[in-house]
């Protein structure tokens, strides 16, 4: 028996999938809802945006638009839907700015649709304006497959992900074009899953978070962004099952929270939230789980300057309907006048 | 260069060249259980398999104008399936989906598997493994179009492969007749 014959018969002996052609029309129609939904918040999010700038650069020089780029007219200030100038199968995460410009990081969708070969890599896109975007040159950009976040400051960007390996790992750039491999602390036993997924500046320096182990949470801090140490006590990330921390923020009262989830190892589907604190930083503490109605975090915008990225699951997570839905990514550019 | 379609894939639908709504009904009736039962080999969870394929579908119709007038729009759909699959498996995105539901039935892959050799011994393996494997051997991906469908090298995907042969090949040999 060959082994297509044993997985003929194998994949004709699952028998028939209860898919109902109406609930795909039906699911269809839901997300065509959930994007106009999106797109209204996320218009809301620009106009908002573009008038506390406006307010604050009153002077601010007339947004020149690249002709044959794919960008709509910016008459009127009107915010410009910059996603065209990229590629169509860029999934885009995470946008920075810096004096230097923007950078956005993200991967490639190999796979789905007509997908360049020789565009598996190379996940930084980088534009002095926020109109006109270019790929970091393959020769100094990250030899990374896929980029999941990225924060800029005074000394430049810092941008997370993985390597060509698989290797959780982190990138320096001053100006978003030339990037240097920082030096990341691992601990043993890391997985072909594993990956560094966010990073954001704290006080006295940078905090990255990621997956360790296939799914143990994993957090690291950094004084300068190019070399990188495990927080004082990892273990309060790690634990029996999958821990997966989301995002890292900062609450009102100036300390951290890690938002999450946990749930059974092995198991990508069930979940439940799961949060730590911290005060500094580098002593963490698990605390009670959250509420339903806060897994909305998993879907984030961030603005910075004029340009809006806005990224995570589509639909919303609420007790009456814990669903979300697959992951969708926009980035938008809002001239100041 | 863009990417190619796996040769010996998946069979092409014959009602597909125009992309009208009732071609894609007839794609949709062609292509469900083959798509699905692929799933299950590579996620060995029906459960999962159905999400997979349902969010395929979706996708593949709200290009069904684009991909309707492809020439294989089954590579197409299957390649969307496993780049579902792959984002899934790669960040768990949706691990707070059951967060609040209940505890779901006894899944009847179960009792497939019982009956089935070769889905037993695909049990055995991690989901990148049964994934290289159904993508190569089963579906007709080579193993640098399986790679990058899967996100990895394809020497990875090469690795995988030939360890999930020998587990279906130890269990054959393990079964008389």
């Amino acid at each position: 028996l060959s082994e297509r014959h044993v997985l003929e018969q194998a994949r004709e002996r699952m028998g028939s999938s209860t898919l109902d052609l109406d609930d795909i029309y039906r699911r269809r129609a839901r997300r065509q809802i959930e994007r106009r939904m999106a797109a209204a918040v996320t218009a809301l999010v620009i106009v908002v945006t573009g008038s506390v700038l406006l307010a604050r650069t009153l002077q601010a020089a007339p947004v020149k638009v690249p002709v044959g780029t794919g960008i709509p007219s910016a008459a009127g200030g009107a915010p410009i839907d910059v996603t065209p100038a990229l590629a169509p199968w860029v999934e885009l995460r995470a946008v920075a700015s810096s004096d230097a410009g923007y950078v956005a990081v993200g991967a490639t969708s190999a796979g789905a649709g007509d997908v360049p070969i020789g565009d598996a890599t190379d996940p930084v896109w980088f534009s002095s304006d926020g109109t006109s975007w270019a790929r970091a040159p393959r020769d100094t950009g990250p030899d990374s497959p896929s980029l999941w976040s990225v924060t800029g400051g005074r000394e430049g960007f810092v941008a997370v992900g993985l390597d060509r390996s698989g290797t959780p790992a982190a990138w320096t750039s001053s100006d978003g074009l030339v990037w240097a491999r920082a030096r990341v602390d691992l601990p043993t036993g890391i997985r072909e899953a594993d990956a560094m997924l966010g990073v954001l500046h704290v006080d006295g320096g940078l905090l990255a978070w990621g997956t360790v182990h296939g799914g143990d949470g994993y957090v690291w801090r950094s004084t300068d962004g190019r070399s990188w140490q495990p927080v004082a006590d990892e273990s309060v990330f790690g634990g029996q099952g999958h821990q997966l921390i989301q995002a890292i923020g900062v609450a009102p009262d100036g300390s951290l929270v890690a938002l999450g989830t946990q749930g059974p190892m092995g198991s990508t589907e069930t979940g439940s939230p799961a949060a730590w604190t911290s005060v500094d930083g580098t002593t963490w503490q698990r605390v009670d789980p959250l509420s339903a109605e806060r897994l909305d975090e998993l879907r984030t915008t961030t603005t910075v300057r004029d340009v809006t990225v806005t990224t995570g699951s589509t639909g919303t997570v609420s007790i009456d309907s814990p669903m979300i839905g697959g992951w969708e990514s926009s980035i938008t550019f809002s001239p100041s006048a | 260069m863009k990417e190619s379609t796996p040769a010996a894939a998946v069979p092409t639908s014959q009602a597909l060249a125009s992309p009208d709504l009732a071609s894609f009904d007839a794609f949709f009736a062609t292509q469900r259980d083959g798509l699905f039962g692929a799933l299950c080999l590579v996620t060995h969870d029906r459960g999962e398999a159905e999400d997979i394929a349902q969010d395929a579908f979706v996708r593949v119709l709200e290009r069904w104008d684009h991909v309707g007038a492809m020439e294989n729009p089954a590579g197409y759909l299957y390649r969307t399936a496993m780049n579902t699959f792959r984002k899934r498996y790669r960040r768990s995105l949706l691990a707070a989906r059951r967060t609040f539901r209940a505890a779901p039935p006894p899944d009847p892959i179960d009792s497939v598997e019982i009956r089935d050799t070769a889905a037993r011994a695909l049990a055995t393996l991690s989901e990148r493994q049964r994934a290289s494997i159904v993508l190569t051997d089963l579906l007709g991906y080579s193993s640098e179009e399986a790679g990058r469908t899967l996100g990895i090298r394809a020497s990875t995907v090469r690795a995988h492969t030939s360890m999930a042969r020998a587990a279906l090949r130890a269990t054959f040999e393990e079964v008389p007749g």
